[in-house]
């Protein structure tokens, strides 16, 4: 039980160096407000729009897009390096790991994930959306919050 | 060249992954009103990776690959055997509640699948990379299926803490597994196994494992790392819930059984007080809360963390007495266990939701008067889980005691008596929704016409309860199992 105090002992240092750094902040900065001060980001320019404002959620998709490649790349690359070594056995292998690597995209195509803007709409316009967004389906934990379900 | 693969051993994980992809593309063609097809997709390929599962059991013997990373022997089968075997019934659960939903059916059983892969891989992996990689794997399809309906407030709610927990859980036994590599200079247990008792810096070590430890606690929800758990469980899509607290719970454990008994064995002064303590106080805490939960969802949330706490004693003893076996048998038996019981109350409660809507225990009035063999099975699972003989519930805690009695010291004996005491308390809330069952009236609220249940729906609650009962009765099946898986 003994070996255990210097995992307390560490807790302990951890809340005292926060403690200790809000008093002294407090204690000894000196303080004189001024608006480009409180300013959320205080970095000398004045912000043009309020923060909250609402942006596409696709900028998230475009991220695990990014994540795909970025995956690939880094096994691609010592792959290539011990390229001779491997020999088919490795071409083989590299080969079901880029064709497992293509799904996502054509998964991301298939919920219409790239195709932004007036692409988009006519899509939509001509084959109609590709995927429907949910309903809601009955909820054990809930029984009022699912009026519209009657399939069960 | 091939730089040593043995592709009998990996056919399950092959299988699952190949699966995964084609239930996948399979969405992109399928019309509509077709996509139920990509369950029975998903369902043939679980049940198809279970074909090399039997013959590697069969043929027997030790396979390692990756340089002692990856080792498939009869304890990493019998548990990719119960890992498939859940994920099957998971499957069935879930057929009907998600095709009724108006929700993304092929995406769900990619996930589904996507987790039981990181389970199958967690059984084999003997190197805290590979385990790392196993876990995160299990975890992180799982978040997105706890907030599968999408439009409920409370399945977001589910979703945001669960991931919010995980990751931080995950950082946690990172940090804890670099000071681990530090001091053993090693990834692999087996080397870990080696370097530990060496090591000079018995303090440091200690704060590793206690580290490492932490981040597996999370997820199989001990006290006090539990808090996200009733929320989680009650907001998630209930058949996700019963995959929760089966399967990616029992994903933690395997891990904590891999790193405790081939990693730090030689060191037990390192986890043994802090499992200690995890154990006793996941059996007090979720013992106690269970009595007052009003909704079955969350009873069954704290009967989890409870039921957590007893599969901790074991490890808690491990190192005492001659424990070392019969406590490793005894973790790999309870989990089998309890993975039955719990998937059938589940099943049932899923089965009820669709009469009811609800899942207030005060709604179980009078059940045993308008569906007797609900009412019946329900008690099964009930009573299997508070440990009453002749069903397997009893042969769990059973190995459990054992395994305290092997261990013989002072500490194991109070543990053991903490889990006495609390597996009486259990008795309580278990025969609590008993007694509203047989004895209380209908309410107004519940419509007893009978409803169809789906077929799916029934074949899971009847394998649950088939092997509650075998079990509960024959139970040297599943001691067969553990004895092997504990080597021969």
């Amino acid at each position: 039980m003994n070996d255990y105090l210097p995992i307390l002992l560490m807790i302990a240092l951890v809340f005292a160096f926060v403690g200790v750094s809000f008093v002294a902040s407090g204690l000894l900065g000196p303080k004189a407000p001024n608006s480009a001060k409180q300013s959320p980001y205080e970095c000398g320019i004045v912000p043009e729009v309020e923060p909250a404002e609402r942006f596409p959620v696709k900028f998230y998709l475009v991220a695990m897009a990014f994540i795909v490649l970025d995956v690939e790349i880094v096994f691609l690359y010592p792959f290539v390096t011990v390229f001779r070594q491997l020999g088919l056995f490795g071409l083989i292998a590299m080969g079901v790991f880029v064709f497992g690597l293509l799904i996502p995209f054509a998964y991301l195509l298939s919920v219409g994930a790239l195709a932004w803007g007036p692409v988009q709409r006519r899509l939509s316009a001509g084959i109609g959306p590709v995927r429907r967004s949910a309903g809601a389906v009955f909820d054990p934990a809930a029984p009022t919050a699912a009026p519209e379900h009657e399939a069960a | 060249m091939n730089p040593g693969w043995d592709f009998h051993a990996i056919a399950p994980e092959i299988i699952i992954s190949a699966t995964i992809i084609v239930v996948l593309i399979a969405d992109f063609f399928f019309q509509y009103r077709r996509r139920f097809q990509t369950s029975q997709l998903a369902t043939i390929g679980v049940l198809a990776a279970m074909v090399p599962v039997v013959t590697l059991a069969v043929n027997g013997g030790t396979r390692q690959m990756f340089g002692g990373a990856f080792v498939v022997d009869p304890y990493s089968l019998a548990l990719t055997g119960f890992f498939l075997a859940a994920a099957y019934v998971t499957l069935l659960l879930s057929v009907d509640y998600i095709g009724d939903g108006d929700y993304y059916q092929g995406e769900f059983y990619v996930l589904l699948l996507t987790s039981l892969l990181g389970m199958m891989v967690m059984t084999s992996a003997r190197d805290l990379i590979t385990i790392f990689v196993a876990l995160e794997t299990i975890s992180i399809p799982t978040f997105v299926l706890a907030g599968w309906r999408k439009h409920d407030p409370k399945s977001n709610e589910a979703a945001i803490k669960y991931y919010l927990i995980g990751v931080l859980s995950s950082a946690i036994m990172l940090y804890g597994m670099s000071l681990v590599f530090g001091l053993t200079g090693s990834t692999l247990l087996r080397d870990i196994a080696l370097a530990a008792p060496r090591t000079p810096h018995t303090s440091l070590l200690i704060v590793a494992v206690f580290l490492t430890l932490v981040g597996f606690a999370f997820k199989v929800s001990a006290v006090p790392f539990h808090f996200w758990v009733p929320d989680t469980y009650e907001g998630a899509p209930t058949p996700v819930t019963a995959f929760l607290s089966v399967s990616s719970k029992a994903g933690g454990f395997v891990a904590m059984l891999s790193i405790v008994f081939f990693g730090f064995f030689a060191v037990p002064d390192t986890w043994q007080p802090a499992l200690w303590v995890l154990a006793a106080a996941s059996m007090v805490l979720g013992n106690l809360a269970a009595l007052r939960q009003t909704n079955i969802v969350r009873m069954l949330a704290y009967s989890s963390i409870a039921q957590g706490g007893f599969i901790l004693v074991p490890f808690a003893v491990a190192a005492d007495g001659h424990a070392a076996r019969s406590s490793f048998e005894a973790v790999v038996i309870y989990l089998l266990i309890y993975g039955a019981m719990n998937l059938g109350a589940f099943a049932v409660v899923i089965a009820f939701a669709r009469r009811t809507r609800s899942a207030e225990i005060s709604t179980y009035g009078g059940l045993g008067s308008y569906a007797p063999s609900f009412a019946v099975l329900m008690t099964v699972f009930l009573l299997s889980l508070a440990g009453l003989p002749p069903l397997a519930g009893w042969f769990a805690k059973f190995v459990m005691f054992r395994s305290v009695l092997d261990a013989g010291t002072p500490g194991a004996t109070v543990l053991g008596v903490i889990a006495a005491v609390m597996s009486v308390v259990a008795f309580f809330y278990y025969l609590r929704v008993v007694r509203e069952m047989w004895f209380h009236p209908v309410p107004d609220s519940v419509n007893p016409e009978p409803v169809q249940i789906p077929l799916a729906l029934n074949a899971a609650i009847g394998i649950c309860a088939a092997i509650v009962l075998i079990v509960g009765i024959y139970p040297q099946v599943f001691a067969r199992i553990g004895e092997l898986a504990a080597g021969g």
